[in-house]
């Protein structure tokens, strides 16, 4: 059978873990060559030797998505080693300052400065530099890594939240403005997610809590998202742009007290 | 005995438009209003009308940009008026700058996406972060925010504002849900086309006949109708309604996008016998 990504090029940010790492195997795995970005060099070198010991190709960048410099350069870098770009993936969220993330009063204006500057700056930079090299190769398809709490209230993490919600916008407004140069744009709305950045930072009973809201038997791995983000990738989701896909197990589609209701059950 | 008589109030952007006329209206039901606004002489006025109008209003010349602006305009209707109920974050950069400048992000400069993010989101959690200690400490409050539709579909331009705007809609739930047990209550007024000056100032008649032409309310909005809605959110009329994102838009977003065509065409998507 054919593979879903032949001859594409693909960045995904955030690619040294997690989802982004999951992702950036299926991507390969499908056929395309991938740059493999993080702020985390190490990381991404494992990526890399994970893809390559599959038999697929990728390169590592180091980027710090924030920086408006390092995403035009990771850009430059995924055109100059590949020839060209079709697939952006803008996965990369600061992850690690979640615990500081808490309510408005008490929120350190910092803690919402630096949210906004990787998890909604980012995915707008890598649009910014991306989006011309997609129109040079006549489209392209973009997808972000935005998440469940960008639709609904939580008791904390409000900077995280706000800042997924900017990503939903944000998709939309590019697929508007490029859907008739074939540039598919789509956001991902993950739900809890077994990363080892949400393991690290979510305290266990809290993720039980999590659990104990899906409809599915299980919880999310990071390769739910990835088949997702190679599906929006593909040719096969030709009709789908401009849309915020929850993959979360139904966490966010049933009455408040599915929990409790099924505890034990 | 108005519907928000013996509150207080902050408006932002208060010196004109949907701000102006919330002031106007929160200030003839009853409440104390702070009417902040970035431009000193317009919120002045505004203020000045109100008292004249018997009333009770302060002027706070305030950047939503800057913390510790926020926080004095806070502190300062505190010390003018005992306490502080309700607060209406409407202030957004609207200037024809913004408005040219924002398009797509491919030819935007960052620094029209940092700006856009620094008032119309950071503001209005700079606001938030500042008034609900006070809330808390009178009881609880209503938090009104404007957002826009910009918010809710996608378009051709305006694309830092839209994302803000979006911003603003899940902060308006966190709040919401963080504060609700404290008696604080927070949603949302996303306009359609609102013919304030910014919009006049922005918007060639051409782009306001398409606009009407997909609205089921066959014209243009006016301060007045998000002033009301504001009103209302803000009263106790609505004590049960939190975290909600209400469109007063005339029905822009209720239709599908081909009704324009059909309605001006008397075409049909059913067959006629």
């Amino acid at each position: 059978m054919a593979r879903l990504l032949e001859n594409k090029v693909a960045i995904v940010t955030g690619a040294g873990s997690g989802i982004g790492r999951a992702t950036a195997l299926r991507t390969a795995e499908e056929g395309a060559a991938v740059v493999v970005a993080d702020l985390n060099p190490a990381g991404a070198e494992e990526t890399v030797a994970l893809v390559e010991a599959a038999g697929g190709r990728a390169v590592a960048v180091r980027v710090d998505v924030s920086v408006e410099a390092d995403v035009a350069r990771m850009v430059q870098e995924a055109v100059d080693t590949y020839g060209a770009l079709h697939l952006l993936h803008n996965n990369a969220a600061n992850v690690a300052i979640v615990p500081r993330d808490v309510d408005v009063v008490n929120l350190d204006v910092e803690v919402w400065d630096q949210s906004m500057a990787v998890n909604l700056r980012g995915p707008f930079l890598g649009c910014k530099h991306a989006i011309p090299h997609m129109l040079a190769a006549g489209g392209g398809a973009i997808v972000n890594t935005s998440s469940t709490v960008g639709q609904i209230g939580d008791l904390s993490r409000v900077a995280y939240g706000v800042s997924k919600a900017g990503v939903d916008s944000l998709t939309r407004h590019v697929a508007t403005i490029h859907g008739k140069q074939g540039i598919r744009c789509n956001a991902i709305a993950p739900g809890p997610i077994f990363t080892p950045a949400l393991e690290a930072n979510i305290p266990r009973e809290q993720l039980d809590v999590f659990v104990g809201n899906l409809v599915t038997p299980y919880a999310g791995q990071p390769r739910d998202i990835a088949d997702m983000v190679v599906y929006l990738f593909s040719d096969q989701a030709r009709f789908i742009t401009g849309q915020v896909i929850n993959v979360d197990g139904g966490m966010c589609m049933h009455t408040p007290t599915f929990g409790e209701f099924t505890k034990g059950a | 005995m108005g519907r928000v008589s013996g509150k207080v109030a902050i408006v932002t952007g208060g010196g004109s438009g949907i701000g102006r006329a919330t002031c106007e209206l929160l200030a003839r039901e009853g409440a104390a209003v702070a009417v902040a606004d970035i431009n000193e002489a317009a919120a002045k006025e505004v203020a000045d009308g109100i008292e004249a109008a018997g009333g009770r209003a302060l002027a706070v010349v305030t950047d939503v940009g800057s913390e510790e602006s926020v926080a004095a305009m806070v502190a300062s209707t505190v010390e003018a008026f005992g306490a502080l109920h309700i607060l209406f974050n409407n202030a957004a950069d609207t200037s024809i700058h913004m408005m040219v400048n924002d398009g797509p992000v491919h030819t935007m400069d960052v620094d029209i996406w940092d700006h856009a993010m620094r008032i119309d989101l950071r503001g209005v959690m700079l606001g938030c972060k500042h008034a609900i200690p006070h809330m808390i400490a009178a009881g609880g409050g209503s938090i009104v925010n404007t957002s826009s539709n910009q918010a809710l579909a996608g378009d051709m331009s305006q694309t830092a504002y839209a994302a803000a705007k979006a911003g603003i809609n899940t902060l308006s739930m966190s709040v919401a849900t963080a504060y609700g047990r404290d008696g604080i209550r927070c949603n949302v007024v996303s306009p359609g086309l609102i013919w304030t000056p910014a919009s006049q100032r922005a918007c060639p008649q051409e782009i306001v006949d398409e606009i009407v032409k997909h609205s089921l309310v066959p014209r243009v909005g006016h301060p007045d109708d998000l002033a009301y809605t504001v009103l209302f959110l803000a009263s106790d009329e609505s004590s049960y309604i939190t975290g909600h994102v209400i469109k007063v838009d005339g029905g822009q977003l209720a239709h599908l996008p081909h009704y324009a065509f059909m309605n001006e065409s008397g075409m049909t998507t059913t067959h006629q016998e």
